[in-house]
Order: structure tokens, then C-alpha cells, then sequence
């Protein structure tokens, strides 16, 4: 019986075009988590709700873990963020030209690197690799000069990503996103 | 005066490490072909003579060689910039800091319209707007559309509160949006409590979770 | 071994809030195919995943065993993609385009694809429920019945708004030149 889907090559064509799957969208997905949390818990129709409080040995698969991992992450920075006083500036010596040193964070179990890339490093994907320390949390400190900066991160050499804790900048004209981190002067 | 604090938009820490001058621009020979660096030149030196800053231009060419964009891609997106950098300062007006100029042009690219960059400007026609646009082209980027965003934060523009408050909106209703908050409802129960919260000169603390329930400060 | 989707289910409504986790997992990036094509960009794509997998998780009390959980997820999802489509405005693309834009493929993390682009502009240029039908039948390959549970349309009409979409498709991607 013939196939039928594809009355034309270039149906066939679009249809293939479009089962190619997006760009893996690991930031997001990690926000579903914390929105499920912040969600009133499921009821079972006509029982009684009830509230385990152990230990939770849940199996995490890789993927479940980088999405687990990343989620704590954004908790984490979100508390310190509204938490952490901000900073006055300190007696910024004129040489430095205020330049504050920033510490970068991603959390990512399973990669095998992790980079910084922004307009403070010539987008340079070499030369800001993030340091792994426990739990997939990986970091790097950099001194970034007054003033607006896009950055991102690239995975594994080839995914890019934007910083899930960070404000986004505006979808460019590369088909991309990324994250601003601002550096004030200081003044009045 | 009211004492200037540096909001922090990104987790904030200690090491040092230095950026030269120039690097820029030998980036720039090393990764672009002629024809595209002969243009994205043209394209700095016409900035330049116009009084836009040249570095935002540079960088948005190599970010474009970084993620393997063509020569022509490339001029598009560097002329595009300077365009909207330079709508940017009509708007912000000529003595406008580099920071605003780089932020309001990202906020117009977001969608956000000249004349609310002009009335920001009018509002607090003395102190940097690029807390502010920032916090304006996030929460427009995060789905909010832009002349709604737009109203919102003009109203904090108007009101007293200061960058910190700019900041604490932008993180909660980021917080809002990913519990699940409808973006507008979010968007404008924060700016509420800024506004109205900017008198007692302190952050917004309530707001709502997906539940319906209060936030706890 | 796989922990089966029921008995996460489970685990969720016995009080194990991060076991949804692993259905986020399990599903998230299957499932962005479609919105992303239905929605025409990711941010609205996100936002509609995002809803799917939040409502799915408050009403998964009521969910039963009757049909796979990923089928009841997807027809939530499709029900959003619904929703965020007719609430919000079409938000402005970048538009880069002119004589100069002629994409080639070239280094890995990036790869522009001039019939990729096209398609995606003579999508959005479809009515929805011509689009949606066309996805599900042409790229999510359900089958007319699947798609008219899901629906809740007629498999007739159904069979009429693909042929509609695969015609409107044909003329306008008609003038691309072979990719």
C-alpha cells in the first residue's frame, strides 16, 4: 500500500526538516522543577494525603541528575541573591578602573567542560574554561570592567547556554541567548 | 544625595584576573575574514565618528565569529547594533554613560519603544538608567509584552525607588514567572510593591506563588 | 532499569515532590519538538511546556491509569500550546534578512540553515489548527484516531485541515531554492 503521508518530496522534505529535535533546553527544564514545587501538591482522588517525611533514595538517571543539579542551583543562587547585601563600593583604587571580580556558577553533572564566553573575554570559548568542584557545581571568577556584559556557557565544546540565575538578554541576530551581568560605576 | 550601591545581577566574588586593551581588536584579525573585518570596520569607524562607543560593536562581531556565523550575518548584526545604539542616545540623550547606551539598546531590540527610553530619561534625568533597562529587557525577554513592561517600569522610573528595588523586581518576578505566575499579573503585583514599598525606600517582599498563597518575605 | 511512569506517578502522590523530576526529564525534550514548531519560537515554547508540566503535576490525582501518562501529558501540552498561542501577542523575530543572507553551514555550534528558516516563517504563516494538524499528523505521526481524541475534532475535518496546511505549504515554500 503506498504511503500516503507524503504526497510529494517536498512534504517529505518539511516533515523532516521538523522531526529533527531543538536545541536541548536544560535551563528550562530546570525551571518546570521549581515551579512544580512552588505548586499545591497532588492529591490522590478520595484518599487521604499523606506526607512522607524520609530520606528519598530516588534513582536519578543522568539527565534527571543535570536537571535535579541545575534546579538547586537557581534555588540556591535565588536565596543568596535576595539575601546577600549589596555591595557598596569599596575604595576602588583608579588603576583598576572599577573593575569588580565575579564569580560565574554552573551546574552541570554530567558535562565534561564548561566555559565561560562573553564581551569581557573576546567570546573566546579557550581561554575561560569553569572549574568542576563536587555535585556537577562548576565556577570560575573573573574581573569584568564597568558596564553592561553578555555572557554565556558553552558545554562540552558545543551547546550553548545561558545562565539560568541571570538576567537574559534579548534573542540576537545569531539565534541566540544570553545573559547580562551589569558592573556599576559607583557615584552618585 | 542618595548613596550609590552597585545592585548585583549575577552571583559576586573575589579573584583577579586582567583584560588588555587591544586584545579586542587582535581577536578580531585572528577570526574574521578580510572582506567581514574591512567591513566591520567601516561599520566602527562611522561609530566612532559619530560618538558611539566602539567596543559593544567589536564584541558583537566576534561573539558572531564565536558562534560560527558567516561574514554577512555578521555585518548585519554589527550594523543593526550600531543603529540601536544610536537610537538609543537620541532617546537617552548625548551625555548618556556607555552602560546606558549598550542596555537601552538591547531594550530596544527587545521590542521596547524609543519614547519609553526617552520618558525613563525624563523621569531621572540625572542618574544611570542601565539598572533599569536591563531589568526592562529581562522581564520582556521573559515574556511580559513590551509595552506593558514598559508601563510598569516607567512607573518605578517615577517613583523613588532606587536601582536595588529595579534589581528585586527583576528576581521576583522572575521567581513569579517560573512558579507559575501569569506574566502580567506577575510582572505588575511586583511593581506594586515596589512603587508602593519605594516610599519606606525598601524592596518589594510580598507577592504572590502559583498557589495563591502569599510569599513569606 | 527504568522506573515505569506509574510508578513515579506514585511516588508523587504519596508525597515525593522531586520524583516528578525524572517524568520532567523523561519527557521535557521529546515533547519541546512540538511546541517549539506549533509556537514558532522557544520562549513561548518554554512557557507552554512549562504550564503542561505544572498542570499535569496538580492534577495528577485525577489522572488515570487509562491512557500512558505521556499521551495525557502530550494532550495537555497540545491544549497549551492552544492557550499561550491566542494569549499572547506574536512577538517580533529579529528579522535579518536581504540580498547578503544567503546561510551556510559552518562551524558546529551554530548551524544556519536557509530552508530551516523559511519553513519556520511559512509555519507561523499557517492557520493554527492547520499547523497543529499538520505536526501532529506529518511529524508527531499520530495516527487520525490518536489525533481526534486528543483533539476532540472529527477525523474527517481533521483529514481536511492537513490537506489544507500540505497545499498552503506547497505554495509558499514553492520558491526556495533547494537547501
Amino acid at each position: 500500500m503506498p504511503d500516503e503521508r507524503y504526497d510529494d518530496a517536498l512534504i517529505a522534505q518539511v516533515a523532516a526538516a521538523l522531526r529533527e529535535p531543538p536545541a536541548p533546553m536544560p535551563a528550562a527544564r530546570a525551571r518546570v522543577m521549581s515551579a512544580v514545587r512552588a505548586a499545591e501538591s497532588p492529591r490522590r482522588q478520595g484518599g487521604l494525603v499523606r506526607w512522607l517525611v524520609r530520606p528519598r533514595l530516588v534513582r536519578v538517571q543522568p539527565i534527571g541528575a543535570l536537571a535535579a543539579a541545575a534546579i538547586v542551583i537557581a534555588v540556591i543562587a535565588g536565596r543568596e541573591l535576595r539575601t546577600a547585601p549589596t555591595r557598596a563600593p569599596a575604595a576602588v583604587p583608579a588603576a583598576s578602573a572599577g573593575a569588580q571580580r565575579v564569580q560565574f556558577v554552573y551546574v552541570a553533572r554530567r558535562a565534561t567542560s564548561v566555559a565561560l564566553v562573553g564581551d569581557f573575554n573576546a567570546w573566546n570559548r579557550d581561554t575561560t574554561p569553569l572549574k568542576p568542584a563536587a555535585a556537577g557545581v562548576w565556577s570560575v571568577e573573573v574581573a569584568i570592567p564597568p558596564g553592561r556584559h553578555e555572557y554565556a556557557f558553552i558545554i562540552d565544546g558545543r551547546t550553548w547556554v545561558s545562565d539560568p540565575t541571570a538576567a537574559s538578554a534579548p534573542a540576537d541576530e545569531f539565534g541566540s541567548s544570553n545573559s547580562v551581568v551589569l558592573i556599576g560605576k559607583g557615584g552618585s | 544625595m542618595k548613596r550609590a550601591r552597585i545592585p548585583a545581577l549575577a552571583l559576586v566574588a573575589l579573584v583577579a584576573l586582567g583584560v588588555r586593551a587591544g586584545a579586542a581588536q587582535q581577536q578580531l584579525d585572528a577570526r574574521l575574514d578580510p572582506a567581514t573585518r574591512a567591513a566591520v570596520a567601516a561599520l566602527v569607524d562611522s561609530a566612532r565618528d559619530k560618538g558611539l562607543p566602539a567596543e559593544p560593536l567589536t564584541a558583537k562581531a566576534l561573539e558572531g565569529a564565536s558562534k560560527g556565523a558567516d561574514g554577512a550575518r555578521i555585518v548585519v548584526a554589527v550594523r543593526a547594533l550600531a543603529a540601536r545604539l544610536d537610537a538609543a542616545r537620541t532617546a537617552l540623550g548625548p551625555a548618556a554613560a556607555q552602560a546606558d547606551l549598550v542596555a537601552g539598546a538591547a531594550a530596544l531590540q527587545a521590542g521596547v519603544q524609543p519614547v519609553t527610553l526617552a520618558k525613563m530619561r525624563a523621569a531621572r534625568p540625572r542618574e544611570a538608567l542601565a539598572v533599569a533597562l536591563v531589568v526592562l529587557a529581562d522581564i520582556v525577554a521573559r515574556g511580559v509584552p513590551a509595552d506593558t513592561a514598559s508601563k510598569l517600569i516607567l512607573r518605578v522610573a517615577n517613583s523613588r525607588a532606587g536601582d536595588d528595588a529595579f534589581d528585586a523586581l527583576r528576581r521576583d518576578v522572575a521567581r513569579d514567572i517560573v512558579a507559575g505566575a501569569p506574566l502580567v499579573v506577575a510582572a505588575a503585583v511586583r511593581t506594586q510593591g515596589v512603587v508602593g514599598g519605594a516610599a519606606a525606600d525598601g524592596p518589594a517582599t510580598t507577592g504572590l506563588t502559583s498557589s495563591g498563597r502569599p510569599r513569606s518575605p | 532499569m527504568e522506573v515505569p511512569d506509574t510508578a513515579l506517578i506514585q511516588r508523587v502522590l504519596g508525597g515525593d515532590t522531586e520524583a516528578y523530576a525524572l517524568l520532567v526529564a523523561r519527557y521535557y525534550d521529546r515533547y519541546a519538538r512540538f511546541a517549539v514548531n506549533m509556537l514558532g519560537n522557544r520562549e513561548d515554547a518554554e512557557e507552554a511546556l512549562q504550564d503542561a508540566f505544572v498542570r499535569a503535576y496538580r492534577s495528577l490525582g485525577r489522572y488515570e491509569n487509562r491512557e500512558r501518562f505521556g499521551a495525557w501529558l502530550f494532550r495537555i501540552l497540545v491544549n497549551r500550546c492552544r492557550t499561550t498561542a491566542a494569549r499572547r501577542r506574536v512577538r517580533e523575530r529579529v528579522i535579518v534578512a536581504g540580498e547578503e543572507m544567503m546561510a551556510t553551514a559552518a562551524a558546529p555550534a551554530v548551524v544556519w540553515d536557509g530552508f530551516r528558516e523559511e519553513l519556520a516563517r511559512a509555519l507561523v504563516l499557517l492557520a493554527p489548527e492547520q499547523r497543529e494538524a499538520f505536526l501532529l499528523k506529518h511529524v508527531e505521526d499520530l495516527s487520525y484516531e490518536e489525533m481526534s481524541v486528543m483533539t476532540g475534532v472529527g477525523v474527517s475535518a481533521l483529514k481536511m485541515r492537513v490537506q489544507r496546511a500540505c497545499a498552503r505549504l506547497r505554495d509558499l515554500l514553492r520558491e526556495v531554492p533547494s537547501a
